[in-house]
């Protein structure tokens, strides 16, 4: 019986070797033809290629095309670049900022082009759809082929190179590796999209179609108290009495206003009252379609400008803090180019070659948003066909192009632009709105911001700012010289209706010609001719104290602005503080500056507490109602981290807004995104209709009431608790958290200097105060590198936070940092 | 099952194959193991399929099939040192890297593990 038995056993064996050799076998093989294979070839220990990305350091040498050029990357992560020729400079520019944040530049590029589905996959379509039918690529090209003729260009060429060279030579950034793919060459057309991306952000607003929609739900009346085209308020940027550029401005100037002024009262209830039609864009869900695509709400900015004669130096001071979207890495990049021509340091948008807001050697310049009305909205009479549009008494073609919107993992979409003598035609569910952008044609920004890289003086910078097309800014500016400047900046469009000028806040009949922009050529070059002269656009030439916050340019106008305007909290509290610091007997130093930059006093909380309490004392509310309306009246009102005042008014507000007009606007079925601005909710009177079936103390109490509850539901003690860098995060950050930054309780609120909208996460993208040919000093919200892996990804978050600046250094440590010697190809 | 699933590791009666012997033989075993290893760690340096080949490397040369396992997760676990030193400062970060370190850890455990099936073969 051994025999058999043996022969068992040994077949047994056999067969148990082969099972476990197939499953070997199919597992391995398995393994490589499954979806894990590609996480396994990005994340395997040791041959993940996104690994690689861990391991990534700067070269010491970089052949050039363009000549040599030496960098050093100080403690802080700002590179400092010198060479003796500009484009050799710019090269190495190129290179460092793909080096540093190839990854946004491409993000930004691919937005603009509508090609982030390609890589992201459905959940962008849209974007990319409305991206694509805007036409930003078509502008950018426009504006290349501008710029490409002029010295400028060159450097920009020159960069161009330097961002290739990287993308060549270096490893990419992890996201790549996340997203699975690789970025394409860059283009100098590419760095022109950056500054219509920037322009889009800070201009591209549909509030004139929003406002339409308004007043033919509402009707004009009420919706001139809702939304008010003037806030009542007297802290405008200009007072209307400061030195103005030439001396025979005022009379030219006051003709227009006068021509101004008749046109816009007689026309002003025409263009607000019109019906809906099949080809009306007046349409509440269109106009929240559109606005989808505008900047988060919030976006916006401080800075201010003091004479020499009240700081401590003698020098001017100009301190700025863009408020803009905040997330990981930063939006700004801070970097210094020292040449024979130029020695200027501060921050710029990766992809964009030269600092946008800095200092050089002489001078310092800042931006902040005007919120210009420079976007028109157009109706048209469109044939059965919907190929052909009337205008001015005859049929039309649209002009039209076949489109492709690839998706990964998903069908790709085949898009028709379409455009019309204004611009690009956008429809939506049957809805069609034209579209006339200052951006949609070639614009001269990027020589303006080259130019005041250069700038020796005042005269070189008001030359600069002649060519500062689009967007939109208030600029700030100061020298060594001790001369001081604000200036509007960016075309103004002047619209006519039948002869008369008229504002833009409306939708104009693009069939009849109305409201056309004279010399305005979209996707082409523009003459301007019918736009504000330069010397007509709001400014002010050597103000003593100055200060901006995205309010109402001046009471009165010259010529229409816009009526998109921030409400004055920032304004009026930096205003006061400014002017008390001025008023005082010490000079103001760099040190008061920052300090104010860090104010978070609400304004809101002035105009609001104190009738909520008075409210709360006489209602019969339950004792922990009574205990937080006790924390209020003793709260100092700053929106600090540390404040359990600060968190109840927080919560408070949202729940009184929901109150005020969720009624009036569900029965209109307009949303939340429609209420209106906490400016007017603070000032709407007792006997306003919103307060006709719950008084304004019963809304207030019961809101304090909701917000209670929200508190204690969510277990939060102070407002840093639910204000914090949570929102701050990175945009592959839902799927790889890592890529987040930290989470800090962070001081600040939608309404305070220290500006930070935790809901939108918006806030200061960047801090800077210089004494132009002295000092400067900078933070920004995060780190200087978008590599995730480098010391410098949050190495300022903290620092950020307490607004402690660091040094814009002319002089970084030379034995601290990496350094990179670009050689010529001669060396 | 005997643990114990061991192959034809003679060649002839009296005569251990070099394979019976480094499995029979500590010090000879330990050298194996080194170097199987050192091999497998190379290979994963290359492709993830080479911590498959680690796994199978390490525990072909242990006694029984259940040390062969242990063997394959200690080239699984050395296959993880090697690339925390292979990645220098950036390796602090790596707990923080959530998922995508899940893979890394899954990798380094799991595909030596599937190798080690090689010890019931051979």
């Amino acid at each position: 019986m051994r025999a058999p038995r043996l022969c068992h056993e040994v077949t047994n064996d056999t067969t148990r070797r082969a099972v476990l050799a197939a499953a070997l076998a199919a597992g391995t093989a398995g393994l490589a033809r499954s979806e894990a294979a590609a996480l396994l070839d990005s994340f395997a220990p040791l041959s993940g290629e996104a690994w690689d990305a861990a391991d990534r350091s700067l070269p010491e040498t970089v052949e050039s095309p363009y000549g040599d050029a030496s960098v050093r990357v100080d403690d802080s992560g700002v590179p400092h670049v010198e060479a003796d020729d500009e484009a050799a400079a710019y090269f190495a520019v190129g290179y460092l900022q793909a080096f540093h944040r190839l990854f946004s530049m491409d993000l930004q590029r691919r937005v603009m082009r509508g090609r982030l589905s390609e890589v992201v996959g459905e959940a962008t379509v849209e974007s990319d759809e409305f991206n694509v039918a805007m036409g930003f690529a078509a502008a950018a090209e426009a504006t290349w082929d501008l710029v490409s003729e002029t010295a400028t260009g060159s450097l920009v060429e020159a960069y161009a190179e330097g961002v290739n060279a990287a993308i060549e030579a270096e490893t990419l950034p992890i996201e790549f590796e996340l997203l699975g793919y690789e970025p394409e060459p860059w283009t100098p057309t590419d760095s022109m999209l950056m500054e219509k991306q920037i322009s889009w952000t800070l201009t591209g607003s549909f509030a004139g179609l929003r406002r339409a929609v308004v007043a033919d739900r509402f009707g004009e009346d009420r919706a001139a108290t809702l939304f008010p085209r003037r806030l009542d308020h007297d802290v405008p940027i200009l007072d209307g009495d400061e030195t103005r550029l030439g001396d025979g401005a005022r009379s030219s100037v006051d003709g227009a206003r006068s021509r101004f002024d008749d046109g816009y009262r007689r026309r002003h209830a025409e263009g607000a009252a019109s019906s809906a039609t099949g080809d009306e864009p007046v349409d509440p869900d269109l106009a929240r379609w559109l606005s989808g695509f505008e900047s988060p709400t919030g976006v916006g900015s401080n800075s201010w400008v003091v004479a020499g004669e009240h700081t401590a130096s003698g020098t001017p001071t100009v301190a700025y803090d863009p408020h803009l979207s905040l997330m990981a890495p930063p939006l700004w990049y801070e970097q210094r180019v020292e040449t024979p021509e130029r020695s200027v340091r501060g921050a710029t948008f990766p992809g964009v070659p030269f600092v946008i807001a800095g200092a050089n050697d002489r001078a310092t310049w800042s931006f902040t948003n005007v919120g210009a009305d420079v976007l028109d909205c157009y109706r048209y009479e469109v044939d059965e066909a919907g190929e052909r549009y009337r205008y001015e008494g005859e049929w039309r073609a649209f002009e039209t192009e076949r489109r492709e919107i690839p998706v990964s993992g998903g069908e790709d979409r085949t898009l028709e632009t379409r455009r019309t003598v204004h611009g690009p035609l956008i429809e939506r569910e049957g809805r069609r709105v034209g579209v006339a952008w200052t951006g949609h044609t070639a614009t001269r920004t990027t020589l303006a911001i080259d130019e005041l890289g250069r700038a020796d003086g005042f005269e070189d910078a008001l030359a600069a700012t002649r060519k500062f097309d689009l967007p939109t800014q208030n600029l700030v500016y100061a020298d060594a010289d001790g001369r001081t400047m604000y200036y509007a900046t960016g075309q103004l469009p002047i619209r006519r209706v039948d002869g008369d000028v008229v504002a833009g806040d409306r939708v104009f009949d693009g069939s009849a010609g109305e409201g056309e922009w004279e010399g305005f050529e979209p996707f082409g070059r523009s003459s301007w001719a019918g736009f504000v002269p330069f010397e007509e656009k709001p400014h002010a030439i050597d103000p003593d104290a100055l200060s901006t916050a995205n309010q109402r340019v001046i009471d009165d106008p010259i010529h229409y602005v816009g009526a998109d305007y921030s409400a004055p909290y920032r304004g009026a509290r930096i205003a006061e503080r400014l002017d008390a610091g001025v008023a005082g007997d010490d000079p103001t130093d760099p040190a008061f500056h920052r300090e104010l930059q860090r104010d978070v006093r609400d304004g809101r909380a002035d105009q609001l507490v104190p009738d909520l309490v008075a409210a709360a004392e006489t209602a019969d509310v339950s004792a922990g109602v009574r205990e937080a309306a006790a924390t209020l009246d003793a709260w100092d009102r700053r929106m600090a981290a540390d404040s359990r005042g600060a968190l109840l008014f927080d919560r408070w507000i949202a729940r009184f807004r929901e109150r005020v007009f969720a009624p009036a606007f569900d029965d209109v079925d307009l949303d939340e995104t429609y209420y209106p601005n906490d400016w007017v909710l603070a000032t709407l009177p007792a006997d306003d209709p919103v307060f006709d079936d719950r008084s304004r103390d019963e809304a207030m109490v019961a809101a304090l009431e909701a917000a209670v509850d929200e508190v204690d539901e969510a277990g939060w003690e102070t407002y840093g608790d639910r204000n914090s860098t949570a929102a701050i995060t990175h945009p592959l950050g839902g799927e790889a958290p890592f890529l987040n930054y930290e989470e800090l309780p962070a001081d600040g609120s939608p309404a305070t200097v220290l500006n930070y909208r935790v809901d939108d996460a918006v806030g200061s993208s960047w801090r800077m105060v210089v004494r132009p040919g002295e000092d400067a000093t900078a933070v920004i919200p995060g780190g200087n590198s978008g590599d995730y892996f480098s010391e410098h990804y949050d190495d300022q978050l903290r620092e950020w936070l307490a607004n402690d600046q660091k040094p814009m250094s002319l002089d970084p440590d030379s034995e601290a940092g990496e350094t990179v010697a670009f050689r010529g190809e001669s060396s | 099952m005997s643990d114990d699933a061991g192959g034809p590791t003679t060649a002839s009666p009296g005569s251990p194959s070099p394979l019976a012997r480094v499995r029979g033989e500590p010090r000879a075993r330990a050298v194996a193991l080194a170097v199987a290893v050192g091999l497998g760690v190379a290979l994963a340096s290359v492709h993830w399929l080479g911590l498959v080949a680690a796994g199978a490397l390490a525990s072909l040369v242990a006694p029984t099939l259940r040390r062969g396992v242990a063997y394959a997760l200690v080239a699984g676990a050395v296959a993880l040192v090697a690339f925390a030193l292979s990645i220098g400062s950036a390796a602090g970060s790596l707990p923080e890297m959530r998922p995508v370190v899940y893979v890394a850890v899954a990798a380094a455990v799991g595909l030596p593990l599937l190798g080690s099936l090689a010890r019931g073969v051979v």
